[in-house]
């Protein structure tokens, strides 16, 4: 869908980016991460042709972006940036609007797509659509931006750090909302970051920068536990174990039966979708080697042992 | 505007002072002053042996006012209190009628006696004013307030009402040269702001561009606007005359050392100053983000120029405007010192004649004008319950 093929950028004599190779898989969520000044945005940018390489080429569904107007390749890409960008004489629902219109829709499909991505991101339209920019939130904003971006249904979104301006707990909030509109939708995604939980959390995939160059690229997974050099290490963090197990549900590591008789009272169980980093967390202060599951309804469905979860924390254990 | 400020004073200390202020200077300083001819000096009368009729009304106009100011907090900001506004026409309307029924007892008797305007009648006129500032008030409101007012005094005038006052005296000896020059003076402002307005938003948008022009420019722009008006004006006229005499083409087309052309130069330069530096500003603070969302999204540089950019800047730019056309009825009064007519002529006349009600016959209507510029092109740049 996107790949990048040896490219180079420069701001005047020094290199933004330096011969990068990138491929992305279609309709996965891919993390442009690494520190400021590492390059990402700038990659980002070459993509929806708001820069262009010094040297070397992108493709879009396999043609060189160098091949289409600007502006109606910018039409097939969502853009989501920080600071959203909202028109500000515009209300909500004309805002979202923009780019069906740029492509000339007809007002009734324009109206039924615009109510539809307004409910996906949770801002109903006859809320929300009259408001203007600044009588929203930080994440209402925000939601509107995605909203925006995806109100044209293009198959490619960039993500210029989304979520960043957003407070902690709203942001928290936002990035769950938005792994399950990417579940439903399953858009090829380029997001860029700084922070690697949120990169850790959302990532498909992560493509680690560093001054201009791609060091590692690889399953999140694969990236956590075998990190390619020290600085990929270090970026990721000493606690990049624990990362790793919160990108795995408790349910993975079920087995049928437990060690006494009958089933515990529900009570006791832990919800099979947690994360195996809460899960360890409850060992280590129940001090208990093994936990009953239990689904939505309240049904034990498996248990969890404490041998089986450190197995696999062990690096170079096996994946489920 | 409705909502009640909590610590909002019992009395509204400026509408208070105003209306005692007022009242006061209404009737302790001479309000008419009659002269036998346009040459004497006068003799001055306090408005209450004038006429009582009139007293009372500006004595009730400002009660009306006073009154208002010690209302409850939440009844004067309530929606309704802007009708309150109507009181400001009062005092005016009173001492006019008052200027009148003089005017019309001395007419019948002697054709060249005259009635001069006091200081007494000029701060009720200025008191009124201010008043109209402070006291809440609504387009509506202040249509309803003026109009009927502005065509009772016209229909005065022409029917003969205000013959005996010396401005009226004068006006008549003046002839058709009023509307003639009044016609002019409108023509240069709006020449020059028209021209300014070009000059301007082309200055301000190449600034934004380059740094070249955004020093130079408006280092230029500066240093002229520190040259007093008589002196650009002086400057202009070496070159123009010269150029004249050199191109027949230009001098057929009018352009002469002295005269208009100078005055629309000077004064379009002059114009040109407030607009170029605020829609700089405008196009400076243009949110960054919103420009990369709408090129992100596709929009050409066209649809985000006329459809994000004018928009977003246009308040800012007609703030420009206002300043600069209220900046340029004034300067156009100097204009008439080369030559270039306008209202200014008879200001100047009358100087030279100490004939000072001649002065105001060049004065008032360019304060009228400047006020009503300005009002206009207020209500214009009202942002439509947008915020950037």
């Amino acid at each position: 869908m996107i790949a990048f093929e040896g490219v180079t950028h420069r701001y005047g004599a020094t290199a933004a980016l330096d011969g990068i190779d990138l491929a992305l898989a279609e309709q996965e969520l891919c993390i442009l991460l690494g520190p400021s000044g590492s390059g990402k945005s700038t990659l980002l940018r070459l993509v929806n042709r708001l820069l262009e390489p010094a040297c070397g080429r992108i493709l879009v569904d396999g043609r060189d972006v160098r091949s289409y107007q600007p502006e109606a390749l910018r039409r097939t890409i969502g853009y989501v940036i920080q600071d959203v960008g909202l028109f500000p004489h515009w209300k909500v629902w004309d805002n979202v609007a923009t780019v069906p219109g740029l492509l000339g829709w007809e007002r009734n499909r324009i109206a039924g797509r615009v109510e539809e991505v307004m409910d996906l991101v949770g801002l109903p339209a006859r809320t929300y659509g009259d408001r203007y920019p600044h009588q929203l939130s930080g994440g209402e904003a925000q939601r509107v931006g995605v909203a925006r971006a995806l109100a044209a249904d293009p198959p490619i979104l960039l993500m210029d750090e989304p979520f960043s301006a957003v407070d902690p707990l709203g942001r928290h909030r936002i990035q769950g909302e938005f792994l399950e509109i990417q579940r439903r939708l399953k858009k090829t995604v380029l997001f860029v970051t700084h922070d690697v939980d949120e990169a850790v959390r959302l990532g498909d995939r992560i493509a680690l920068l560093k001054e201009g160059r791609l060091v590692q690229y690889d399953r999140t997974e694969v990236l956590l536990e075998a990190p390619a050099t020290p600085f990929v290490g270090e970026f990721l963090g000493l606690d990049r174990t624990l990362k790793r197990l919160s990108r795995i549900p408790a349910s993975a590591l079920a087995r049928p039966g437990g060690p006494g008789d009958g089933d515990p009272p529900a009570a006791a169980a832990l919800a099979e979708d947690l994360d195996l980093r809460l899960v360890l967390s409850h060992f280590l202060e129940s001090g208990t080697d093994v936990v009953p599951l239990k689904n939505r309804q309240d049904r034990i469905t498996g248990w969890l042992h404490r041998q089986d979860l450190e197995a696999l924390a062990r690096i170079g254990g096996a994946a489920p | 505007m409705a909502q009640a400020a909590p610590g909002a004073p019992r009395i509204d200390p400026v509408l208070a002072v105003l209306a005692l202020a007022g009242a006061g200077s209404a009737f302790l300083v001479p309000f008419y002053q009659f002269a036998a001819n346009r040459i004497v000096g006068g003799t001055s009368w306090f408005l209450i042996p004038a006429s009582r009729s009139a007293a009372l009304g500006v004595l009730l106009g400002w009660a009306g006012i006073a009154a208002f100011a010690c209302l409850p907090p939440p009844v004067r900001q309530a929606a309704a209190a802007r009708w309150a506004w109507l009181l400001v026409p009062v005092p005016v309307l009173a001492a006019l009628a008052g200027a009148a029924r003089i005017s019309w007892v001395l007419a019948g008797h002697d054709a060249v006696a005259r009635v001069t305007l006091g200081p007494g009648f000029w701060l009720t006129l200025l008191g009124a004013l201010v008043a109209g500032i402070a006291l809440p008030s609504g387009i509506l409101v202040r249509a309803l307030g003026l109009l009927p007012g502005l065509g009772l005094v016209l229909a005065g005038l022409s029917r003969g009402w205000f013959d005996a006052l010396s401005l009226v005296r004068e006006a008549r000896s003046l002839g058709s040269a009023f509307g003639t020059e009044f016609a002019r003076h409108l023509t240069l402002t709006g020449g020059a702001v028209l021209a300014g307005t070009v000059l301007g938003l082309a200055l301000g948008l190449a600034a934004h561009r380059s740094p070249g022009w955004r020093l130079g420019g408006f280092f230029t722009l500066n240093f002229l606007q520190t040259v007093p008006s008589l002196a650009l004006f002086g400057l202009l006229i070496l070159p123009l005359a010269w150029l004249s005499t050199r191109f027949p083409a230009l001098r057929a087309m009018g352009i002469k050392g002295i005269g208009p052309a100078p005055a629309l130069i000077a004064l379009s330069l002059y114009a040109a100053l407030p607009i170029a530096r605020n829609s700089l500003t405008a196009l400076d603070e243009m949110p960054r983000a919103v420009l990369d969302a709408g090129r992100g999204m596709g929009m050409s540089e066209w649809q985000l120029g006329l459809g994000v950019v004018v928009p977003l800047a246009w308040p800012a730019v007609l703030a420009g405007i206002r300043t600069a056309t209220v900046q340029t009825v004034g300067n156009t009064v100097v204009a008439a010192l080369i030559g270039a007519g306008g209202l200014g002529t008879f200001i100047f006349q009358g100087l030279g004649q100490t004939a000072m009600d001649l002065v105001l016959l060049g004065t008032l209507p360019v304060v009228a004008l400047a006020l009503a510029v300005d009002q206009i092109l207020g209500v214009l740049s009202r942002p439509r319950g947008t915020r950037p």
